[in-house]
């Protein structure tokens, strides 16, 4: 069907379609819109959606209410963002399942309230103690806005961790006339852990150490443990090396092991181009009408839309850096942070398309920008 | 829990590791008479959590056989928010120090001003015990601690007034020595509105021996800054997370196929108090609700729902049809939202 809807409520449907029914947030500029929908939509399907004092206790509601067997959503911007940093630690330590909408906006502090950016590529990836890695999508589409929230459902239940949605605010407040699906977003089916049946007095395992321990939740036959210190397998609090060693390790296997088959992209690669457009999220869009018009004009060019941002989809992009290109061009809304992924994976010249000033990116300084290293 | 669930009195709620705390620490006194609370209530301890928040107080729920959760300093309140909010039948006891009360002090206002059914237990040791025996925010006036060597500056915040001035349903101020502390605590999370307790002891390690602190000159300073004890204040209000979770629907309309599809999970839920209204020819999933049949009549595909509500609305009363009727004739007018 036909609609004309922005990138907020397409989340919101993808959260519903995932079975979402639980929502804490705190109002703020460009994300309130999926608070404000979230508040209306839950209460219909039986659910709980409030609003928090402030973000620490938004998403601490969302973690306790994960524990206790809810599909839990959450969204903010950059500020509140600072303010869940905490809660992120302990949402990978305690093995919480819960989806995270970063809707961007500029920073740095405060920064812009309604001017777009793609400021938190890197925060996201780096934003808590330890450095443990999490999963995070970004749509470049409102389709893909509905499609996206529901994989993360499916990420965050199979993988027992906070996997983000990188929006920002084009994305989510522009309205767009755009060709919806029956489902607004199709929730995958829940893929179980790989750590065998849940096991009363064991809610983790470290063996082996990329599976993941069932989730049982609070309120059930038997009792459950959950703790944020480092923990052994019954989540009694333990400095034993050989024990935290096995945990930390196990958090990063869960995720890493499993990068290849997680793995988002939109290649849309030439025979015979010189110039490989790697983007993401809206600035993504401005790159494809680039190449449309690029090879209106007879040019040959190659691009790549990146979906799935953490883990780098690192199969994806060296087939995509391998097809004969001589140069690379990463166009973002900030000052290269995801340049940097890209230049660790290939000695080919990688050049950065940045823009910092709450504007986006046009398809004109893609075009000049092929000009000028042709 | 049902009526006919059958419940093993437990002769406690601890398990057998011994506790870890300093030899005289108010910490044991109060963790064994929340046990006493628990073995009085005769709670299944898989719907009771613990949750926990940091300092020594913080490893509290190791040493209990319930569900527990231990997270992140001054956050305690959030995390029990959230259980709570999604499982409104479990009981949520919260255990935090002075530390996280300082800390998390917007996190218990609000839980208190929601009236979220928690039951707060403030170990309050007037210091941070766990880091070397910093000052807390309701360390006395004049107290030594080793961040006020020279005596503390500053008003010891009372937090029975803050959270009792601001909607609390049970509130409590006593000591570790209390002999009636676990029949209050057990009043407290039988009841449903949130309580505070707010529970003063000695720690051993740094306020004793800092302050020649005992237990006469605790019970003096509290005096002396005019602090009362016992209930400070116990009302019924309306519990925030039951009377805000809607489970299921009270009565459901299916009017389609594709919507009686999707309302498995509805109807699944619904129980034989509740009703349930669809056109002849659908078919749905069972319930346990009883099921009327609406006749669709000579209504036509576009006033279907309508007539449908409004046959439905007859057998249940919910409001006066007359309400529907006038609804119906301002959108007619195209007056919606104007006074007739």
């Amino acid at each position: 069907m036909r609609e004309l809807i922005d990138g907020s409520t397409a989340i919101v449907r993808g959260a519903l379609a995932a079975g979402c029914d639980f929502f804490a947030g705190y109002p703020i500029t460009p994300a309130s819109s999926i608070l404000t929908a979230m508040m209306s939509e839950l209460p219909k399907v039986g659910g709980v959606a409030i609003q928090g004092e402030d973000e620490i206790s938004s998403i601490g509601m969302c973690i306790g209410a994960a524990m206790a067997g809810s599909r839990a959503l959450t969204a903010t911007s950059g500020p509140g963002l600072s303010l869940y940093s905490e809660n992120i630690g302990l949402a990978i330590m305690g093995e919480v399942p819960l989806v995270i909408v970063d809707v961007q906006r500029l920073g740095p502090a405060t920064g812009g309230a309604t001017t777009t950016a793609q400021s938190d590529v890197q925060f996201v990836r780096w934003g808590t103690s330890g450095g443990f890695p999490i999963f995070a999508l970004a749509p470049s589409s409102i389709q893909e806005c509905a499609e996206l929230t529901s994989e993360a459902f499916r990420l965050a239940q199979r993988f027992r961790c906070p996997v983000f949605l990188m929006t920002d605010k084009e994305l989510n407040l522009t309205l767009n006339t755009v060709e919806m699906g029956d489902g607004n977003g199709t929730a995958g089916p829940s893929i179980p852990g790989t750590a065998g049946a849940a096991e009363p007095g064991r809610p983790y395992r470290y063996e082996p150490p990329d599976g993941m321990p069932p989730l049982v939740p609070y309120g059930g036959e038997a009792t459950v443990r959950f703790t944020g210190s480092s923990h052994d397998e019954r989540a009694l609090i333990t400095k034993d090396p050989l024990t935290v060693g096995a945990l930390n390790r196990h958090l990063a296997a869960k995720i890493e092991d499993h990068r290849a088959e997680i793995e988002r992209v939109i290649a849309d690669l030439e025979p015979g181009a010189h110039t490989l457009f790697v983007s993401y999220g809206s600035t993504a869009r401005t790159m494809r009408e680039a190449v449309r018009r690029a090879r209106q004009a007879g040019r040959k060019v190659s691009a790549i839309t990146v979906q799935s941002l953490w883990p780098v989809p690192e199969t994806a992009l060296a087939a995509a850096l391998g097809s004969g290109v001589e140069r690379v061009v990463v166009a973002e809304l900030n000052l290269g942070q995801y340049c940097r992924e890209i230049e660790r994976l290939t000695d080919l010249p990688v050049f950065g398309l940045h823009r910092v000033d709450g504007e986006l990116l046009t398809p004109e300084q893609f075009l000049e920008t092929l000009e000028e290293l042709a | 829990m049902n009526a006919t669930t059958l419940v093993t009195p437990l002769a406690t709620y601890r398990n057998e590791t011994p506790y870890p705390f300093c030899p005289g620490c108010g910490h044991n006194l109060i963790l064994d008479q929340l046990n006493q609370a628990l073995v009085k209530l005769e709670i299944d301890p898989a719907k009771v959590v613990l949750v926990s928040d940091i300092g020594c107080s913080g490893l509290s729920d190791q040493y209990f056989g319930t569900s527990a959760f231990h997270g992140l300093h001054g956050r305690s309140v959030t995390y029990a928010s959230g259980i709570k909010l999604a499982r409104p039948d479990l009981k949520v006891v919260v255990i935090m120090g002075d530390g996280g009360t300082g800390i998390g002090g917007t996190h218990l206002l609000n839980a208190a001003r929601r009236n979220l059914g928690l039951t707060v237990l403030v170990f309050n040791n007037l210091n941070f015990g766990m880091t070397g025996g910093q000052h807390s925010t309701t360390t006395p006036a004049g107290a030594i601690t080793a961040t006020t060597r020279g005596g503390n500056l500053e008003r010891p915040l009372d937090v029975c007034a803050s959270v009792a001035v601001n909607g609390a349903g049970y509130v409590y101020r006593g000591t570790s020595w209390d002999k009636d502390l676990a029949d209050r605590i057990a009043e407290a999370i039988a009841g449903e509105t949130f309580a505070l307790f707010d529970i003063w002891e000695l720690c051993t390690a740094y306020y004793v021996p800092n302050n020649h602190s005992s237990r006469k000159e605790l019970l003096a300073t509290m005096d002396g800054l005019g602090f009362a004890t016992g209930i400070l204040a116990h009302r019924q209000a309306p519990e925030y997370a039951a009377d805000t979770n809607v489970t299921k629907p009270d009565a459901l309309l299916l009017l389609t196929a594709e919507g009686a599809k999707k309302c498995g999970r509805h109807l699944a839920a619904m129980g034989p108090a509740d009703r349930v209204f669809a056109l002849p020819g659908l078919v749905f999933a069972r319930t346990a609700a009883p099921v009327t049949m609406i006749d669709p009549g000579r209504a036509g595909k576009d006033s279907l729902a309508l007539a449908a509500t409004a046959a439905m609305l007859n057998q249940l009363g919910l409001f006066p049809i007359e309400a529907l009727e006038e609804a119906v004739r301002r959108k007619t007018l195209g007056v919606m939202g104007s006074p007739a």
